[in-house]
Order: structure tokens, then sequence, then C-alpha cells
């Protein structure tokens, strides 16, 4: 599958001296053609300034890149003719209609018939309605379909959406969810950056999860579950007392167990295989009375912690 | 070309926009008012209104525009870029296929097509009234001396949009660089006048005491001129750092120029003669245009959208 996105040690450093802040540091991403790729990862983890890169939003401090095959520095205003993003917040001019706030970015891009390019993006995002209202009228989820709709309109080879669902009600967030994937259909390759894997989570193809602006794992969704993890088990287990250090270090010694976190009277363990009869052994020969324990594979969201915690620099 | 999609955008949103209306309404009414109190002054002790009292109601324009034209410059800069972070249109906006300096390329030429045509509706209207009330005919002499003063308040003003713009581009909250700009305006317009007297009188030191009487001698009269000069030239020079008081030296003077009296002297002339006069104000206002503009725009397409 051909890469749309390719950089390499890519690093974005902002200040000087006690107030220099590594945003991105040596940022090698891959992003292929026509998937969803999530880049995730806590706030301030540096996805959007890495995204910014990519268009020529921000100067990389060192490093290169390729997005469609343009340079990142060189080439940034051809990577914008064939991108779309929508920006965290959105942002559109209060004052002004849907339709004029489109009006403008699509005479930014010389697009040819704006008008029914407009009314065709409004149908998609179902705002072809309210066209002719003023934006700051609008709902947040009427903005969010409208920040869509903007990105949209140059019919972008490659989507870039910055936090897309802050904010939205379950049912704007599953509307949101299905468009991404009629997208997907047409071919175009969805980047989203997020810290809400609950929300999107299902959608990614492939997902990079970045922390402390350090890629620390990527690759499709199964590699990062069974590649880098074999078959991947987690347990949670709540007990009446906190649990002592020897039984912990009794825990850690289970062949397979990749970590293990202690929590208030419980804890969280990541397998990679199935080791639940043993943890279970070892905590009732010690009488721990347990008041809850839950095994189940690997989530997303398992695997993102595992690897957002520093538990591991592998990259798939 | 992109820098006209800003430009017809821009244009069309300062047109519209409520605080631009709100000062060119303010700005006629209040100089209608004022003639108004001349007209019923003057027919309130029954004298007729001088037929030359065209040099009075100039004069009086350049007060009103010095103001106006402050007003509207910082008004239409003070949020040029620091609104747009603020909305979260820039990254919208810059991540389009254009470049940084056709952005904001296109503000300023929409800005200053803005502030033209504000200025030039708002001295338009506010002339037309006093020449209705007062029964004045304009002479084709008296038409380029308005022109020209429309045309230095457009420099004037785009003087503070520079600066408002640079502001805007430092500052990240629209509500400083508002505060910063009105400071200015503040400083220039009616802080620095008064406070060059004061400094002036602080140096010169206190007038010479000489008790006036017929057949004075001319040393006497030399001491009083010598300090006077003295107290004008430290004034003046303090009043260089003000905008304002540049835009006053060159309308002021093409408003005064013989006013009182029937001037025979061509119209072509007297330009002449105000702009050599005070070609060095002139070459300031530009100065001060361009400068905050270039920096304004260095920092602006060097600077990171975090």
């Amino acid at each position: 599958m051909e890469n749309v996105v390719i950089t390499h040690d890519l690093t974005k450093v902002y200040g000087r001296g006690k107030d220099r802040v590594v945003a991105v540091d040596k940022a090698n991403l891959v992003i292929k053609k026509g998937v969803v790729h999530g880049i995730v990862g806590p706030n301030g983890a540096g996805k959007t300034t890495l995204i910014s890169m990519l268009i020529g939003l921000t100067i990389p401090t060192s490093g290169s890149g390729t997005v469609l095959g343009y340079d990142i520095i060189k080439d940034s205003r051809k990577i914008r003719e064939k991108t779309g993003l929508l920006p965290e917040g959105y942002g559109f001019y209060g004052d002004l209609t849907a339709k004029d706030n489109l009006m403008y970015i699509a005479k930014l891009n010389g697009l040819k018939n704006p008008e029914d390019r407009i009314k065709e993006v409004l149908g998609i995002v179902g705002l072809t309605k309210v066209m002719g209202k003023k934006v700051k009228t609008f709902s947040r989820g009427m903005k969010q379909r409208l920040g869509i709709a903007q990105a949209l309109l140059k019919d972008p080879e490659i989507l870039i959406l910055d936090e897309p669902t802050i904010g939205l009600d379950p049912s704007a967030a599953r509307d949101f969810r299905n468009l991404i994937r009629e997208l997907v259909k047409q071919g175009k390759t969805v980047i989203i950056c997020t810290h809400l894997l609950r929300e999107l989570g299902e959608l990614f193809t492939y997902m990079s999860v970045i922390v402390s602006g350090k890629i620390v794992a990527q690759g499709s969704m199964e590699e990062l579950r069974d590649r880098i993890l074999g078959r991947g088990m987690c347990y949670y287990v709540e007990v009446k007392k906190d649990l002592s250090d020897a039984i912990v270090n009794e825990l850690k010694k289970i062949k397979g167990i990749t970590n293990l976190e202690v929590k208030l009277r419980g804890m969280k363990i990541w397998a990679s295989e199935d080791v639940g009869d043993e943890v279970l052994r070892i905590l009732l020969n010690n009488s721990v009375k347990i008041s809850k324990y839950i095994e189940r594979e690997l989530s997303l969201e398992d695997i993102y912690e595992y690897f957002s915690r520093g538990h591991s620099q592998v990259r798939a | 070309m992109k820098i006209f999609v800003v430009f017809e955008k821009e244009f069309r949103d300062m047109l519209r926009s409520k605080r631009l209306i709100l000062i060119m309404i303010t700005f006629v009414l209040s100089y209608v008012i004022s003639i108004g109190s001349f007209v019923v002054m003057f027919s309130e002790q029954g004298i007729p209104i001088p037929r030359n009292i065209i040099g009075l109601v100039l004069g009086s324009l350049v007060g009103y525009l010095s103001l106006i034209a402050s007003i509207i410059g910082i008004a239409l800069g003070f949020d040029a870029i620091s609104g747009e972070h603020e909305k979260g249109t820039l990254r919208v906006v810059l991540s389009q296929p254009i470049f940084r300096d056709e952005f904001i390329i296109g503000k300023f030429l929409a800005a200053s097509a803005a502030i033209s045509f504000a200025l030039a509706i708002a001295t338009s209207l506010s002339l037309s009234s006093a020449v209705i009330m007062l029964g004045l005919t304009l002479k084709y002499e008296d038409i380029v001396r308005v022109l020209l003063m429309i045309f230095f308040s457009i420099l004037l003003a785009l003087a503070y949009y520079a600066i408002s713009v640079l502001l805007s581009t430092t500052f990240k909250k629209s509500s400083t660089s508002a505060l910063v700009g009105i400071s200015l305006l503040i400083i220039f317009f009616a802080i620095l006048p008064v406070l060059s007297t004061v400094i002036a009188r602080v140096i010169v030191g206190p007038p010479p005491r000489i008790k006036f009487k017929p057949g004075m001698s001319a040393p006497e009269l030399t001491k009083i001129k010598e300090y006077q000069r003295k107290l004008n030239s430290i004034r003046e020079s303090i009043l260089l750092f003000s905008l304002n008081h540049h835009f006053n030296l060159l309308a002021g003077s093409l408003a005064r120029y013989r006013s009182g009296v029937e001037s025979t002297v061509p119209i072509d002339r007297i330009v002449i003669e105000v702009l050599s006069r005070n070609l060095s104000s002139l070459v300031i206002l530009i100065i001060i245009t361009i400068v905050p503009l270039v920096v304004s725009f260095i920092l602006f397409t060097r600077s990171e959208l975090k």
C-alpha cells in the first residue's frame, strides 16, 4: 500500500534556554493511503504540532518529511492544495453565513464552480437548509459539520481532523463516524488526532501513539495488538485490602505478564498470553479477598494506555 | 490572485462593520452640531456670516479629522491578526493554499480602501452639511484643499492602522492590542501637546518680566521674541513624536492658508508651498505607515501556529 505521509526524525522545539520545549521529538511517521490513521496521545503530547508541520503551518526545527510526495518545507502550498484540515475548535467568521464562509475558502482554493461544490458538501454534512444562516447562531455540532464541509470543499486527497468529536453529543459523534467510513470508501486518507479513543478508536485502521512529543508505537491495530504484545490479554482485579509487596512481586514473576500496575485496592495486568488462572491461584493462596475480577482481550484503550505510560518504545 | 480574494472579503467585512459605521456617524453628527452652534451664535448676535468663513470651517474640520482618522485606523487594525487567532480562523485560512504575505497584504489593501472610502464619505457628508447650513459656495480651490486634507487624513489613519496591525501581531489578545493603541492615541492627541508645553516651560524657565508700554525698545521686544522662539522650538521637537501633530501641520496649514483674506494665490502654488514647508511631516507619516507594516509582515510570516 502506498505511503502518503512519511517523516524522518521530524522535530519541533519551541523557545530557548529554560523555556525550551520539545513539542515533537524525532517523529518517524508513516501513513498509508486510503486508511483512517489515528494519531493518539494525551493533551499536549504534540499531535497538533505534528500535523501543523505536515501542512506547513509550523516549520520543523530539524528532520524532513513528505506528504503526497511533496516536501513539507519547500512544497507546503502544494500540500495545502491537496489536504483538508479541520482544526481543533473549528474556526469560522461568526458574522458570515455558512455559505459565505465556505465561499471564501472556495475562492482561496480557486475552485471553478464554487456554488455547486458548496451545495454538494453542505448536502454531505446535512446543512443545506441553514446555509444562509450566520455561523454564530450554529450549535457546536453544526459548526463541527460545517468544519468538515470546509475541509472537504477542495475534494482533498488527505483529510486531517484535529480532535473532531470534542463536545459532540453521542448522536452527532455517530453521524461523524459514519461520514468518515463513507469518505474512506471513496479512497480518501483520513488522519484523526485525538485523545478520545472511546469515540473514534473503532474507526482506526492504523494508529500512532504519541507521548511527550515522541511516537512510542505505530502500526496497524492488529500489529499493535498481536505483533507487539502477542495474544494480548488484560486483567483488572479489585481486592478488599491493598496488596502487599510480596504478593505483587510473586505476581510479577508469572511468565507472560508484560506489565502490572498496582492501584488503590486493585491492579491492572497486561499480558501476552492467558495468565488468568495463575493470577487467581496466587491471590487465593495468599488469602486475598477479591471483590471484582475482569478478564478480557486487549482493547484499543489498553494498547494506548500501555504505550502512553512509557512501558515500551517498540515500533511496528 | 489570492491577495484579491482576501481583499474582497476583508473590504466587505470592514464596510459592514458596526464599529466603522458608528465612528462615521459620530464624526458627521459632532461636526454638524459644531457648525450648527456657529450658525446659532451668528444669528443670536445678529452678525451676518462672514464670506470668508471657509477657513474657519476647514480649520475646525482638521481637529475632527485628526481624531476620527486615528480612531478608524485603530478600529480596523487592532484585531487584524489577533482577532483571527482568537476566532480560530487563522489556522483555517492558512491551511489553504495561500502564502502569509498574500494574506497580510490583502488585509492592508482592504483597510486602505475602507479607510479612504470611510473618510471620503464622512468628510463629504460633514462638509456638505456645513455648506448648506452656512450658505457657502465652495470654489475650486476649496475643493482641492478638502481633497488634500482627506488625503492627509487617510495617511494618518493608515499610520495608526499600521501601528495597530503591529500590536495585533505582537499581542495575542485583541483587547491588549486595542488598549495599547488607544493609549498611544491619547498620548499623541492629548498628552503630548500639553506635556510639550510643560517641558518647554521647565527647560526655558519663566518668561522675561517686561512691562508692556508704548514705545518699547527693540532689545526688550527681541528678548520676548527670543524666549518665545526657544519655547516653540522645544515644543516642536517634542511634538515630532506625535503622529497627529504632523497631520495638524499638513492639514492645518492648508486650512489656514490665507484664511480671512480673499486669496489671489493660485491653488497649485498654495499646495506646493504647504507641502514644501511640511515635507518632513508628510515623509514621517509615510514612514510610520511603512515601518510597522514591514515589521508586522516579518513577524507574521515567521510566526508559528502552535
